[in-house]
């Protein structure tokens, strides 16, 4: 079943397009990571879905509805982000407290080990938590929420290394237990592509592509060689990157739609052949300019 | 985990919400007690005297009232009104269930129970004074006009204490609602206001301010006047409503 | 009057900045919960507790349960006005509404020709002397005589207090009570309930100064936002034997004898 479909959405801020033509359809019970560079629209987005921001055209429909300005809607989801606004005079305590009033599934006892785990203290207050903390406080609230729908945007912004693991650790295990439809937004896919099992990568608002981590992780392949060589192989194949390393030699990443023979000529030639990881595979989907950062240096 | 698994009717989530309001917005109580505490102590010197003297007599009278005490929470009344429109305090109201229809609503209610309270504690704030005047001038040195409050006398005070303070209520939200649409309001508000007033007063002629003032002030029946001040507020706080609707849920 | 306007608006707004500021920010920075609800509680419980007080405090103690009436300022006015003629023609015991606040007996010293009545201060004393030359020989008896003073429909007679007199050799020395301070506590209703109970009284201070004066003639009845003064008249009513030699010091023009009165 589809959780929230999308056709044709766009938003505008005055004259700027955060949002282009995007469509696409999130299952049931599933975990999708919104991966995307830094002003792809990846919180726009989101907060369109959690019925904050109000679409500018195009459909977007949550379990078959609207959820701008949505009631109903809003009881199913939960939406955390790093500068959601807490109360200033309920302790941390309290504010699961009143959690547990709102949402109908939530979970105390999740919430008060994850609060114990991560040695926050009951009693502290929101705005004298240090940014790490106050992250880590509200992703307790998005996974003690069992919301149907949780969207975290950036949810890991201030943590340590350790923090995150943790985190993403536990919100598998929340899953697996109790299975939810999960967006996660990051601009950093191999941080979260082990709990994902879907990806929709975004750029400039439009969508890049979207499917299954597995697919992702097959999706390119990567070729190392003499320049002259590679031009040749490639020659008809999609090039999603091409690299020039200096003294003739050349890689070059392409679809992974290379015929056996093909590649079988391709290393008699020299030409190495890689796996390219879906971090680097979506880095170079969402480059801003053919040849990444070196061409800057490259026209001087 | 489908829809239908939690199903929220409206009554239900400003019921919770109004609940969350109490209890998350008790810094503005405590602003209140502190802006009454100090109309208190203003009010407690007297607000009028005079003196006749006789013989060896020095006959002094000192006027006291509750009036600042009443003034001074209706402007907090309106402040207050004004902040809960403001971003921080808006989007409050989504970290958990909500729309903003049921955010209004529950604000009003909010606004309305902070009106009570202030109502009630502006008119018992009003007999502090008298009791220490009591026993500070000696029971012989008052006079007792006005100066006992029967439960019949306390509830109307309180109820016409409750229905200034949401007339101003709804007019700050109104105005902070303005604010919120367009920040030049910020400017115009106060601006057409003061400028009324000034050009007014210099030609020494009747305002706009004043009629409205007068509209309420000078209305010497209590049913008309709650029926004025239920109609004006639903007016103010019914556009209020309509203008978050053309504002974005929370950014 | 402009210039004047503006400032006074420019006050309002920084007074409207400051309690802004302080809204927004009162409590913020103040930690538990706890402390928060007991302030609440706390104020709640001063100003209940404040009202039940007012409603047991013994209320027949508070000045002006029962104001004066119509008819006792009527009395009072017309002993005001009749005080020194009752006196001087000695029907005083007729008046309504004097009282007698302080009386004196001092035996003369034998044979003794002469008596000075000496003020004591160096005030003007509020009173005239009247003496009265047919007393009992060898003593001089003193009486201080007021008429009601009644201050906003209250009636302050209790309160006033006598000269003090006292007899060295022979002189009488009056000296004047202290200085006396009486103060009063009036109350107004809020303003917010004035509007619905005009004409009640104490409650618009809108009556008429002067309007129910006329009913004394030659009466001076004070009268202030709605309430009615009366301020008495007082006066030290000596009785001296016949054949003493009385001087003065210190009264001018506020002995009178009896003898020299028209009769």
């Amino acid at each position: 079943m589809k959780v929230i479909e999308c056709r044709v959405l766009t938003k505008r801020f005055g004259r700027t397009k955060a949002l282009n033509n995007l469509s696409f359809d999130i299952v049931e019970n599933t975990i999708t990571g919104l991966v995307g560079r830094n002003g792809a629209g990846k919180t726009t987005l989101l907060k369109i879905m959690a019925g904050y921001l109000q679409k500018t055209e195009g459909e977007i429909k949550a379990w078959g509805e609207d959820p701008f300005n949505n009631l109903q809607f809003s009881a199913n989801m939960i939406f955390i982000d790093d500068n959601m606004p807490m109360p200033q005079t309920l302790s941390l305590m309290e504010i699961l407290d009143w959690g547990s009033k709102f949402y109908n599934n939530w979970d105390m006892d999740i919430a008060r080990g994850l609060l114990d785990y991560f040695s926050l203290a009951p009693g502290q207050f929101h705005q004298y938590l240090s940014r790490g903390l106050k992250s880590t406080f509200n992703v307790i609230l998005g996974i003690a929420a069992r919301c149907p729908l949780t969207l975290l945007d950036e949810p890991t912004t201030g943590m340590d290394a350790a923090v995150r693991k943790d985190f993403y650790r536990a919100l598998l295990k929340d899953y697996l237990q109790h299975p939810r439809t999960i967006i996660v937004s990051s601009h950093l896919l191999n941080e979260i592509q082990d709990i994902l099992e879907e990806v929709l990568l975004i750029r400039e608002g439009a969508k890049c592509l979207h499917m299954s981590i597995s697919d992702l992780k097959e999706y390119g392949i990567g070729l190392l060689g003499r320049r002259e060589v590679l031009e040749k192989i490639v020659e008809g194949e999609e090039i999603l990157h091409r690299e020039e390393l200096g003294e003739g030699t050349c890689y070059y990443v392409v679809r992974n739609t290379l015929k056996d023979q093909k590649i079988k000529e391709a290393k008699l030639a020299g030409v190495e052949i890689k796996a390219v990881t879906a971090e680097d595979l979506c880095v170079y989907l969402t480059a801003g300019k053919k040849g990444g950062i070196d061409s800057v240096f490259n026209e001087k | 985990m489908t829809v239908s698994s939690t199903k929220n009717s409206l009554l239900e989530t400003v019921k919770k919400q109004y609940m969350f309001k109490l209890r998350l917005y008790i810094n503005l109580f405590i602003s209140l007690i502190v802006v009454q505490v100090i109309a208190i102590l203003f009010s407690s010197g007297g607000v009028g005297s005079h003196g006749t003297s006789t013989g060896n007599i020095n006959f002094f009278e000192k006027t006291f009232s509750s009036d600042i005490i009443i003034v001074f929470s209706l402007m907090w009344a309106f402040f207050a009104a004004v902040l809960l429109t403001t971003r921080d305090y808006r989007d409050m109201d989504f970290v958990f269930i909500g729309n903003r229809v049921s955010s209004n609503i529950s604000n009003m209610v909010f606004l309305a129970t902070a009106s009570l309270v202030a109502g009630f504690t502006a008119v018992l704030g009003g007999v502090l004074p008298r009791v220490i005047l009591y026993y500070s001038l000696g029971p012989h040195h008052i006079l007792s006009d006005n100066y006992f409050l029967s439960l019949g006398d306390l509830s109307l005070a309180v109820l016409a204490t409750f229905l200034y303070l949401i007339l101003i209520c709804a007019l700050g939200y109104f105005c902070g609602m303005l604010v919120q649409l367009s920040k030049a309001f910020v400017v115009i508000i106060p601006a057409l206001f003061f400028g009324t007033l000034i050009t007014a007063s210099a030609r020494e002629e009747a305002h706009l301010v004043d009629y409205v003032f007068n509209f309420f002030v000078e209305e010497s029946s209590l049913s008309l006047f709650l029926v004025k001040v239920i109609f004006t507020a639903a007016v103010l706080f019914g556009s209020s409503l309509l203008m978050s609707n053309r504002l974005e849920v929370r950014k | 009057m402009i210039g004047f306007q503006i400032v006074n608006i420019l006050i309002i707004l920084i007074f409207i900045g400051l309690f802004i500021l302080f809204i927004k920010h009162a409590g913020q920075y103040i930690q538990t919960r706890v402390r928060l609800s007991w302030l609440l509680g706390a104020y709640l419980a001063v100003l209940i507790i404040s009202f039940l007080l007012l409603n047991i405090i013994p209320q027949e103690e508070i000045l002006a349960r029962d104001r004066v009436g119509e008819e006792e300022l009527e009395i009072a006015a017309r002993a005001e006005r009749d005080f020194y003629s009752a006196l001087e023609e000695g029907w005083l015991d007729q008046l309504e509404g004097v009282y007698k606040l302080g009386s004196w007996d001092f035996e003369l010293e034998e044979e003794e020709e002469w008596l000075l009545i000496r003020n004591g201060d160096e005030t003007h004393l509020p009173f005239t002397v009247i003496i009265d030359r047919e007393g009992d020989p060898g003593r001089i008896q003193a009486h201080y005589y007021v008429t009601r003073t009644i201050f906003r429909q209250v009636d302050v007679t209790p309160e006033l207090e006598p000269p003090h007199v006292s007899f060295e050799g022979n002189r009488l020395i009056v000296e004047e009570s202290e200085w006396q301070e009486f103060e009063v506590a009036s109350f107004q209703r809020e303003f917010v309930v004035r509007q619905f109970s005009p004409g009640k009284p104490g409650v618009q201070e809108q009556v008429q100064p002067g309007e129910r004066v006329t009913s004394v003639e030659g009466a001076r009845i004070h009268s202030t936002t709605g309430d009615v003064s009366v301020f008495g008249e007082q006066a030290l009513y000596l009785k001296v034997p016949e054949d003493i030699q009385v001087g003065h010091s210190g009264f001018p023009g506020q002995v009178r004898f009896m003898e020299d009165l028209p009769r």
